[in-house]
């Protein structure tokens, strides 16, 4: 396949020539088909080296008025409303080093490029822990997973991301570098600019560097995993954990779907439960867990090694070779999510993977023989109905275009705008990706 | 500031006559809050309710007055004091807890809830709040939403952010909007995060929904007791690194253990150079694991001795000396200066031997008292105001010790805010093009610059002319930080 063709023609734009010039072919290069957005091609992808040279892209892009997409991993490209015009991808993966590890402070800073995975290997060497956990790790970058606001079970005992970052630096879309925060646990210092940038989709700014805290890695671990025969035992057994004083470092439910898919064993619903500590605190854990199970008869499994089964279940849903046709990420309260999981997974075509404790669930549908826009319908309105929202995160292009992404029914798009207009008031990061068009 | 003349009687009109004070006598009581700063508001309005509070920002806004929100006062930046003039809008009236989900584990209540009140009416059905400001019998939800407010327990459970999921609040043009939810998640910018710790200039809060957590199943204070300060600082460097995260890490040096011991008797040798108490929650199997490493951790570093506890009422007792620290420091000087500062743990010995070298130069003692787990400083310059030229003296220590905070890698606040008492050192931390991002904020929220102006920003005054903005405590007896 000729790919030059439509690029050279998109390229001829005079703005794009500019930029052309002013840059080394070795940061600045033609994109292909596959870097798409929403089927828009751009005309090419810029792989800054560091932050300057992110700062100098963004800044000659912004003169220019070249609408710019940062991408860390591209593991969840479909995230957004349709995009409104494409010229560049900022792709941030070779902002890639770790900044510094402060092992006896439990802090880590790192540039927003980093895959999840290259970072929980570092940490691992000095037994340290990022409680961070997204879908496909290998490619999934930090900035990327703090913009789209993806994570996954770790997030009920750990917090969610946005409480593990301390500190953060951002270039502006004028290309100014700016910071906020710093690298301590405990800061109020100047406005916590960082929330702006954690699940605003790089719309504000890009993330160049991010700032952590850390936990200790748990002295040991195990995983149970109970596999019952309907979803109404699977139900009490999640509240029975959440009631108690068990506190997990993580509880996933998933359906027969799912487990079949994960080589998990073939159960109406499963219940994962991961649990850590000191020896004796985790023999207690461990007993308590499976006398809460055991009420409700399912088999258990006791996983002593569960790090491939946890990745596998974080996967599903997003592996390029098993996509599901379209994916939502719905929030609810804990004693709503179990009946809202389940009503969701009566429709066979539907894998539900959700959170109990915390109160997510990721849907995912595998069949486009479905309206897939009426069955989002349907899906919304039982989350609306419990008081939760829902957030497409995959939809082809059509659905898409009909669609309510982000689900936001508040009252402040007036001041989210004004953020917007705040920040890149030329509206060349991610136009019209985000929530209300911003 | 000179009022529009009708304005008394137009708020009146809003709150109610007995809920406006606008006679000079009866204002001096919203003149400060727990810092020293201290401007005359021109007028104070008490409203009920979230819409009274919502019609008194659009009469503020129709007739251009700029407006401070107030909890408690408890504050020690000065974020609550007016420092233009304008109005104040004292929000204790509205103290009541309109909701508690036990099922979900969330509160819904008004800003002037008293944060102590609140973990009090949830203990029956064994929850608790968790953000415990060292105020906290005094401070107001809301407060603590404006400060971002933490607290010794802090160190394991997170500061106010990480416990508020929603909140209503009104916005500058008088609508009242809901940021953030009452499930973990909610779409678009995170606006409650960004409210949250913003001292009460993006947004005035009328509700705000907190996360309770489950009382713990157990709880043991150690307390240890060292010859040297090196050796505690190092200690809790030792229980870091060992993979434990307790409740607190509290620790204070000699001069505050000489202050307090006569006042407290809490037991402490005449030879102490340094206590640590450190607190450890959860369950039982995991409390008895951890103090038993924490106590190996401490024996490595030759303590005089070590004290344990279980029960509240001792615990309580381990707790006392620790409590009764800054009350007590008016037995050594009649003033002090209160810094609070972040450094990285790990550079705790580092940045407490300067601050002795910089009192011995100095000659002004300065007693130590830590949130030793987060890195969080306390230093208290001890002084005498009536002596000319100490006060200003002691400032310009507080702001040396900054420095040597932001120095090593920490940061000019951990818990108090910048407000007015920091606002001329955020250039220490940050350059001009951080702050101006940050300062790009206020317009998207707040286009006439009405919520409590003149804040957090510098506005270049040198560091001498803030002198008298510093927090120089008055504080008594039973205040504790």
């Amino acid at each position: 396949m000729d790919l030059a063709a439509p690029m050279a023609t998109r390229s001829l734009s005079p703005a794009f020539q500019a930029l052309q010039s002013a840059f080394d072919p070795a940061i600045l290069s033609a994109a292909s088909d596959s870097d798409a957005i929403d089927g828009v091609a751009p005309a090419a992808i810029a792989r800054p080296r560091n932050a300057a040279e992110l700062c100098q892209i963004l800044a000659a892009a912004n003169e220019n008025a070249l609408a710019v997409a940062p991408r860390g991993g591209g593991t969840m490209p479909d995230l957004g409303n349709p995009i409104e015009r494409l010229d560049l991808i900022v792709d941030i993966t070779a902002l890639n080093r770790i900044v510094s590890h402060n092992a006896a402070d439990l802090t880590l800073v790192v540039e927003a490029g980093i895959t999840l995975a290259a970072l929980r290997r570092a940490l691992a060497e000095k037994a340290q822990f990022l409680g961070l956990d997204a879908p496909l790790p290998d490619r999934a970058t930090i900035g990327g997973i703090l913009a789209s606001g993806a994570s996954g079970p770790l997030k009920w005992h750990y917090g969610s991301p946005r409480d593990l970052v301390i500190g953060m630096q951002v270039a502006q879309p004028d290309g100014r570098l700016t910071r906020s925060g710093g690298q301590v646990v405990k800061n109020v210092s100047g406005y916590d600019m960082a929330r702006l940038h954690v699940g605003g989709l790089g719309t504000l700014g890009v993330i160049t560097e991010v700032s952590f805290k850390l936990t200790p890695m748990p002295r040991r671990e195990t995983t149970l995993v109970a596999h019952f025969a309907d979803a109404q035992s699977c139900v009490a057994a999640a509240l029975g954990v959440f009631n108690s004083n068990i506190m997990p470092l993580a509880m996933t439910a998933y359906d027969s779907n799912v487990s079949a898919s994960i080589g998990s064993a073939a159960a109406a619903q499963t219940l994962a439960i991961r649990l850590g500590g000191r020896p004796r605190t985790l023999q207690r854990l461990e007993n308590e867990t499976h006398a809460i199970l055991a009420k409700q008869s399912p088999s258990i499994d006791k996983l002593d090694d569960a790090a491939l089964f946890w990745v596998r279940l974080a996967d599903f849903g997003y592996q390029p070779a098993h996509q599901p046709h379209m994916s939502a990420r719905i929030a609810l309260l804990p004693t709503q999510t179990p009946h809202i999981a389940d009503a969701l997974s009566r429709d066979e075509r539907v894998a539900i993977v959700s959170q109990p404790g915390y109160g997510m669930i990721n849907a995912h549908w595998f069949s486009d023989a479905v309206d897939l826009a009426d069955a989002l319908r349907r899906a919304r309105d039982a989350v609306h109905h419990a008081g939760g929202s829902l957030i497409v995160e995959r939809a082809p292009l059509s659905v898409k275009a009909g669609a309510d992404i982000w689900d936001y029914t508040g009252d402040s798009l007036a001041v989210m705008r004004g953020l917007k207009a705040q920040y890149d008031p030329n509206r060349i990061l991610n136009p019209n990706r985000f929530a209300g068009g911003i | 500031m000179p009022l529009p003349p009708n304005l008394p009687r137009e708020l009146a009109a809003i709150v109610g006559d007995e809920y406006v004070v606008h006679k000079p006598e009866d204002l001096i009581v919203y003149e400060y809050d727990g810092s020293a700063d201290k401007a005359m508001p021109s007028i104070v309005v008490i409203p009920a309710s979230a819409e009274e509070v919502a019609a008194v920002v659009r009469l503020a806004r129709q007739r251009d007055v700029p407006i401070v929100a107030r909890g408690a006062g408890t504050g020690l930046s000065g974020g609550a004091v007016a420092q233009i003039g304008g109005i104040v809008i004292s929000l204790t009236r509205m103290t009541r807890i309109l909701e508690v989900d036990v099922e979900n584990r969330i509160a819904v209540v008004e800003p002037g809830v008293i944060n102590l009140h609140l973990t009090e009416h949830v203990s029956q059905w064994g929850l608790c709040y968790a953000p415990d400001p060292s105020s906290q019998k005094a401070c107001t939800i809301g407060g603590n939403v404006a400060e971002n407010s933490g607290g010794p327990h802090c160190l394991a459970y997170g500061v106010t952010t990480n416990h508020v999921l929603g909140m209503e609040v009104v916005m500058a043009d008088g609508s009242l909007q809901w940021v953030g939810g009452r499930a973990r998640e909610t779409p678009g910018y995170d606006l409650r995060g960004i409210i949250i710790g913003s001292e009460g200039t993006l947004a005035i809060v009328t509700k705000v929904i907190v996360r309770l957590l489950r009382q713990p199943e157990a709880v043991k204070t150690l307390l240890a007791v060292f010859r040297e300060l090196d050796q505690a600082s190092a200690a809790v460097s030792g229980i870091i690194a060992s993979g434990i995260v307790p409740a607190a890490i509290e620790m204070m040096d000699a001069l505050c253990i000489r202050a307090v011991e006569p006042a407290v008797n809490a037991g402490y040798p005449a030879d102490a150079g340094a206590v640590l108490l450190v607190e450890i929650e959860g369950l039982a199997e995991a409390v008895e694991e951890e103090v038993e490493e924490i106590e190996n951790v401490c024996n490595e570093f030759a303590p005089i001795e070590i004290r344990t506890a279980t029960d509240a009422d001792a615990r309580e007792r381990l707790w006392a000396g620790r409590k009764g620290v800054l009350g007590a420091l008016g037995r050594l000087a009649p003033n002090y200066l209160l810094v609070d500062g972040t450094v990285p743990r790990t550079k705790l010995v580092e940045v407490l031997r300067q601050i002795s070298d910089l009192s011995v130069s100095s000659g002004y003692p300065i007693a130590n008292l830590l949130h030793a787990g987060d890195g969080n400083l306390h230093p208290s310059v001890l002084f005498d105001e009536r002596k000319p030229g100490d006060t200003q003296k002691a400032l310009a220590i507080g702001g040396e010790i900054l420095k040597m905070c932001v120095d090593a890698g920490g940061v000019l606040s951990g818990e108090h805010g910048i407000g007015l008492e920091k606002q001329e050192y955020m250039p220490f931390m940050f350059n001009d093009d951080d702050m101006e991002a940050m300062a790009r904020l206020k317009p998207a929220f707040d286009t006439r610059d009405m919520f409590n102006p003149a804040k957090i920003f510098p506005t270049g005054a040198s560091c001498n002319e803030i002198a008298f903005s510093g927090a120089i405590a008055r504080a008594g007896a039973g205040v504790w930080i």
